[in-house]
Formats: structure tokens, C-alpha cells, sequence
């Protein structure tokens, strides 16, 4: 039954490019609709009757690959599908919804939905590589010369991160004889001595941190995210969908090898420099693009932490986090999108007035904003609640509400295009996208990111079973400190960011590309070195 | 010489190559370096659990034991995939270096690569 949902637009991709030289876009946008049906049913399935396995070939569970749809896998199934309508709907009629384009969107989400429910560590292997390999041409489409050398770098280093997870995987069939991560996580609970499993590990690892880009692996993604000439879809794409697969991997990963070796301690540390300097960066950016690249990787470092201080309800907060950051970066990277179709830029010192001038995105954006940085009622309060009452310690706390100012700060930043008098000229303002009905689509996510924040007890006990009662008074104590620390970062944010130096020179920051490989490789070091000398 | 395995001349292959990748900033030698990088994985991989003897596992009758043939199977498909993305990767340098005459990572991705 999974299998369905890998195969049906890897198909439809191949009739759309075989058959139709003009005009699929009603016949993909009919598969998406399909294909949302029947995520929701095998949802259903999931809820009333318990995680869906295929042993694809009939095989038995060690040979066989298998499609593995537990809770939490089909929650990211279902929500793809939505993503995918979604996007599709606000790209309907933009010029490069080619069928060129058709193929390469339907065969990606088939390729994504094959990471979510595949649990054969070669077959893994294979999807990251071809998703790849489509995202670079995606972000290539227009071919112009900042598009390629950016698809270069993100195809290389990918390709070259990937090389490591298959090498840490040849390591752990010749110690097993077996692909299959559940199988794995079995066998790892019998291994006598963990020592040996700190090389494929390792491997592994570093594999997942580069994808889903944990500090120092974080280079490559403001490049992939912040290509000016990539259709917005492509982010909303990579933020919404493909970083959550990584995470996934990253969840499923961890917990395969936690009965060898368990890196817990380490990944909080990870994932605090990660969501730290990710806002570092995000502030310091003058494009909009870049500045939500940067937001993505302090979010995944916020969503890395939930998992590694290993409570209950920080692991369902990290969970319904990727969920609602899925919703509220669609919201942002779709706005960016009509905002650069609209004023033909980018650049912050180029925009302003937007609320005024585009009523529906501007307010779709506030939702987003308001979502991200945790406001009362949002889908972001909510997640970022559960993460931090899953733990005691007063160092963590103080942590994640930094991180939580710092969101702040860059979301003033952003919100900062939506006041101030109109830059844009009469003629435009006559010719305006008012009437540019996709932004109901950026508008529609933003309604839900209201509404998972609104009934996000009822919306988490739907999706993951899990139920978890919020205290009132705790939930309104919260409130209290995100108008405080809000009013904080819009007194910094005044006085000093704005006009602050330092700010400039930490936007000129990057790393060669030989440099992101040097990073990849000290990583890896430093992770075999680490579990070393733990165990 | 019995320790110049299939599995550890691979891992050496796989770390030579990624040498190549940190040091050498021209885009066709980084190309060159993914292929050496994914041939060790190749190699290591049709190496693992080889037992002196062993027999393939089709169409013998001998007593012999059976060669484990899932690896060669995978590298199969992984040598597919390794030719796939360098090819790509080849098509995508050569229109960046015919159409901006670039052939060299660049220092700050704002200058857009360098022709030295």
C-alpha cells in the first residue's frame, strides 16, 4: 500500500514528460489532489490501526527493503503531499511551471516520500543522491551563472557528504550482513563491544549533520536557499519538506545506534551553536532569502536540542516543531516570492510598505513571523513550550530563551519591510499583484499556522497520539516573557543593530567550497575522536 | 603484503580523494577527486567478507561456500548513480566554463568564481 505513494508520480512524471509538451499542469495538480486523498486515508489507517510495514518482494524483514509508516512518518507523508498541493497551486501560474518542471517536482516527491517510509540503508543511500541531483537542477532552472555555481556547490558537497554514508554503511553490513535499520537497531543491542561501531557511525553521522546542516556544516545551505534566480517554491521546498527528512533520519538514525552509543550530550551542544549562530547570521543578512536560510538552520538547531535532551515532551515538542516549522517557513519563503515578483528586489533597503501595498501577503507574513518567534496562540508557543519542559536545567532554559530572542530580533528585522512609507513607483502600484491570487495560497498556510497554534493540544493528540496537558498559568507566564523579551529585541534592534557595523562584516562571512569539505572532514574526525574518549 | 586488503586500499582511495577535494581549487580536479573518493568506496565494498575459495552464487554446485554477492549487487547500482552525478557534474562545468570561462572555486561566492 505505501508503495503507492513513491510510485504513482514517479509515473505520472514520466507520462507528464513523455506525452505533454505544453500543458500538465491540471493532470499534476490532479495527482497531488489523489495523492493527498490517499496520504489521508493510510493516515487514518495509522491512527486506528497501528504502523503500516511492506516488505516489498514478499521477503523477509532482513532481505527485503522495506516501506516502514509508523505515526510519525505517515504525520510527514500527509504533510508533503499538503506542501506539494500547496506549492503547486501558488506556482500554477507562474512561467516556469513547465512540464520540464512538472517532472522534476513529482519525481522529487516521490523521492522525499521514499525517505520518509524507507528504512534500507542503501535504498536511503540512492533517494538522497537522485533528490540531489533534481534539487541542484531545480535551483539551476534558469541557468544563469550565480545559479550553476551555487547547483555546483550544492550538488558537490552533497554528493561528497553522501560518499560517507555509504562507506559507514558498507562498515555495518560487513559487521551485521543486514540494510534494514530496524533490524540494525536489534542487533546493535547484542553488540559486546561499541568501540566498533564508532566508525560507521561517525560516517554516518556526519552525513545526516551535513544534510540537515548542524554547525560547522552549515555553509552550503545559505547558498541552495538563497539563490536569486530559483523560482520561491524551490526553498519553501527545501526548508519545508527536505530538511525534514534529514531530521527524520537524524531521529531514526540516533535511535538505531543509542543502544551502542549514545551522543545525547554532544548534540545539545551541537545544537545550541547551531541555533545560535544561525540567528547571529540571520540577523546580519540584507536579503530576505538568505536572512530565512539562516532562520532554518537556527530552527533545526532549536529541533536538535528537543531530541537530544531526551525527555518525553521535548521529543514530541522537537516533533510537532518540524511540523509547524514546515507550515511557517512555507509561509515566509512564498511570501518572499511575491514580495521579489512585486518590487523586482530582494534587499530589505529596497522594500518597505509592504503591509500596505500587498494587504494578503503582509499579513500572511506577520502569521509566519508571529509562528516562528513562539507568539501566544501559535503553532510555534506550543512546540517551543513542550521543548523547554522537558527540562530542568536553569543553563537550558536560559539557552533557549536566547535562542528565542534572537528569533525575535531577525523577525523584527524581517517585519521592518511591512511599515514605513511605499518604495515603489505609481505606475507599479497601478500594475500591482492585487489581484495575484497565489498569495491566498501563502495566506492559507499562515491561517494554519494560527490554527495548530489555537487547538495545538487537539492537533498533536490527532497526529501523534501523544497527549499533553499545557498549565495555564506556565502557558501565560511564557507569554509574559516573549513580550519581554520581544520588547528587548525591538530596543536592540533600534539602537544598535540597525546601524552596527559588525552586522556588515558578519554577512561578508562564508566558506570556499574547499573549505565546507575541510570542515566535512574535521567534523567527522572530531565526532570518532569524541566517541573515542567516551567510551 | 597480507595487509593490502580490497577494504583497505578502498578506505586509502576514499581519503585520497577527499584530499584532493580539500585542497585543489579547480572544479575539474574536484570532479577527478569525487570519482577516485567513490571508486575506494566501490572497491571496499566488493572486498567485505570475501573468504579465499568462495564460489559465486549462481549456477555451482560445488562445496565450496557461497560469495556474498548483496555488495556487488549494490555497487551496481551505486557505480550507476556515481557515473549519473559525475556526468552532470561534468555537463554543468563545462557550460559554466564555455559560457563565463571559469574554472576555479572562488574565494567569496559574491565574485562568482575565477578564471586563473
Amino acid at each position: 500500500m505505501l508503495y503507492w505513494l513513491v510510485l504513482i508520480p514517479i509515473v505520472i512524471a514520466i507520462i507528464n514528460i513523455m506525452y505533454f509538451d505544453r500543458d500538465s499542469r491540471r493532470i499534476i495538480l490532479a495527482v497531488q489532489l489523489g495523492m493527498g486523498v490517499y496520504a489521508t486515508d493510510l493516515f487514518r489507517r495509522v491512527a486506528n490501526g497501528g504502523t503500516l510495514i511492506d516488505h516489498l518482494g514478499g521477503y523477509d524483514r532482513a532481505i527485503a527493503i522495506t516501506l516502514y509508516g509508523d505515526r510519525i512518518a505517515i504525520v510527514l507523508v500527509w504533510l508533503t503531499t499538503l506542501l506539494f498541493f500547496g506549492l503547486l497551486l501558488y506556482a500554477y501560474n507562474k512561467t516556469y511551471f513547465t512540464s520540464e518542471f512538472g517532472f522534476l517536482y513529482l519525481s522529487l516527491q516521490s523521492l522525499i516520500i521514499g525517505l520518509f517510509l524507507s528504512t534500507d540503508l542503501f535504498n536511503i543511500y540512492v533517494l538522497i543522491e537522485v533528490s540531489t541531483v533534481i534539487i541542484a537542477l531545480l535551483i539551476m532552472l534558469r541557468k544563469d551563472k550565480q545559479a550553476i555555481y551555487d547547483g555546483m556547490i550544492f550538488l558537490f558537497v552533497s554528493v561528497i557528504g553522501s560518499g560517507f554514508w555509504l562507506l559507514g554503511t558498507g562498515f555495518l553490513y560487513k559487521t551485521f550482513g543486514t540494510l534494514d535499520i530496524y533490524a540494525l537497531e536489534d542487533a546493535m543491542a547484542r553488540v559486546n563491544d561499541p568501540r566498533t561501531m564508532i566508525i560507521p557511525f561517525a560516517f554516518i553521522l556526519t552525513t545526516i549533520s551535513l544534510k540537515i546542516a548542524l554547525f560547522p556544516l552549515s555553509s552550503w545551505l545559505p547558498i541552495a536557499y538563497g539563490t536569486p534566480s530559483a523560482p520561491s517554491v524551490i526553498p519553501a521546498i527545501l526548508s519545508g519538506v527536505y530538511e525534514t527528512t534529514g531530521l527524520y533520519l537524524f531521529i531514526r538514525l540516533t535511535m538505531m545506534f543509542r543502544p551502542a552509543i549514545d551522543l545525547s550530550p554532544l548534540f545539545l551542544v551541537i545544537g545550541f551553536a547551531t541555533s545560535i549562530l544561525g540567528f547571529v547570521f540571520a540577523v546580519a543578512q540584507e536579503d530576505l532569502r538568505v536572512l530565512l536560510a539562516y532562520s532554518t538552520i537556527s530552527q533545526v538547531g532549536l529541533i536538535v536540542v528537543g531530541l537530544a535532551l531526551g525527555t518525553e515532551e521535548s521529543y514530541w515538542g522537537s516533533i510537532f516543531h518540524m511540523f509547524a516549522h514546515s507550515l511557517f517557513k512555507t509561509v515566509l519563503f512564498l511570501a518572499v516570492g511575491t514580495i521579489n515578483s512585486h518590487y523586482q528586489s530582494r534587499m530589505m533597503r529596497d522594500i518597505k510598505g509592504g503591509l500596505k501595498e500587498l494587504p494578503v501577503t503582509g499579513w500572511a507574513i506577520i502569521f509566519g513571523l508571529l509562528g516562528i518567534t513562539g507568539a501566544p496562540l501559535f503553532n510555534g508557543s506550543i512546540s517551543k513550550y513542550m521543548i523547554s519542559y522537558g527540562s530542568d536545567s536553569p543553563y537550558v532554559q536560559v539557552l533557549l530563551n536566547v535562542i528565542n530572542f534572537g528569533t525575535i530580533l531577525y523577525s523584527i528585522k524581517f517585519a521592518s519591510i511591512l511599515s514605513g512609507p511605499t518604495t515603489l513607483s505609481e505606475a507599479k502600484q497601478k500594475a500591482g499583484l492585487k489581484k495575484d491570487w497565489a498569495q491566498w495560497v501563502t495566506f492559507a498556510f499562515g491561517i494554519l499556522t494560527l490554527l495548530t497554534g489555537l487547538l495545538g493540544n487537539q492537533v498533536i493528540e490527532i497526529l501523534y497520539g501523544y497527549s499533553f496537558d499545557i498549565s495555564l498559568t506556565s502557558y501565560l507566564e511564557k507569554a509574559g516573557i516573549y513580550v519581554l523579551l520581544a520588547v528587548a529585541a525591538w530596543a536592540i534592534y533600534k539602537g544598535w543593530i540597525k546601524e552596527a557595523h559588525v552586522v556588515s562584516r558578519i554577512r561578508g562571512i562564508e566558506l570556499t567550497f574547499n573549505a565546507m569539505i575541510t570542515a566535512l572532514v574535521g567534523f567527522f574526525i572530531a565526532l570518532a575522536a569524541y566517541m573515542a574518549v567516551i567510551i | 603484503m597480507d595487509f593490502l586488503t580490497g577494504e583497505i586500499v578502498g578506505i586509502l582511495l576514499f581519503f585520497i580523494g577527499l584530499f584532493g577535494l580539500m585542497t585543489k581549487k579547480t572544479i575539474v580536479k574536484t570532479i577527478m577527486s569525487m570519482s577516485i573518493m567513490e571508486s575506494g568506496i566501490f572497491l571496499f565494498y566488493i572486498t567485505i567478507n570475501y573468504t579465499e575459495g568462495s564460489v559465486p552464487p549462481i549456477g555451482q554446485t560445488s562445496e565450496a561456500a557461497f560469495a556474498d554477492p548483496v555488495p556487488s549487487a549494490l555497487m551496481i547500482t551505486a557505480i550507476v548513480i556515481g557515473i549519473g552525478v559525475t556526468a552532470i557534474g561534468l555537463t554543468m562545468f563545462m557550460h559554466y566554463k564555455q559560457k563565463h570561462g571559469i574554472t576555479h572555486w572562488s574565494r567569496n561566492r559574491n565574485q562568482q568564481g575565477s578564471g586563473h
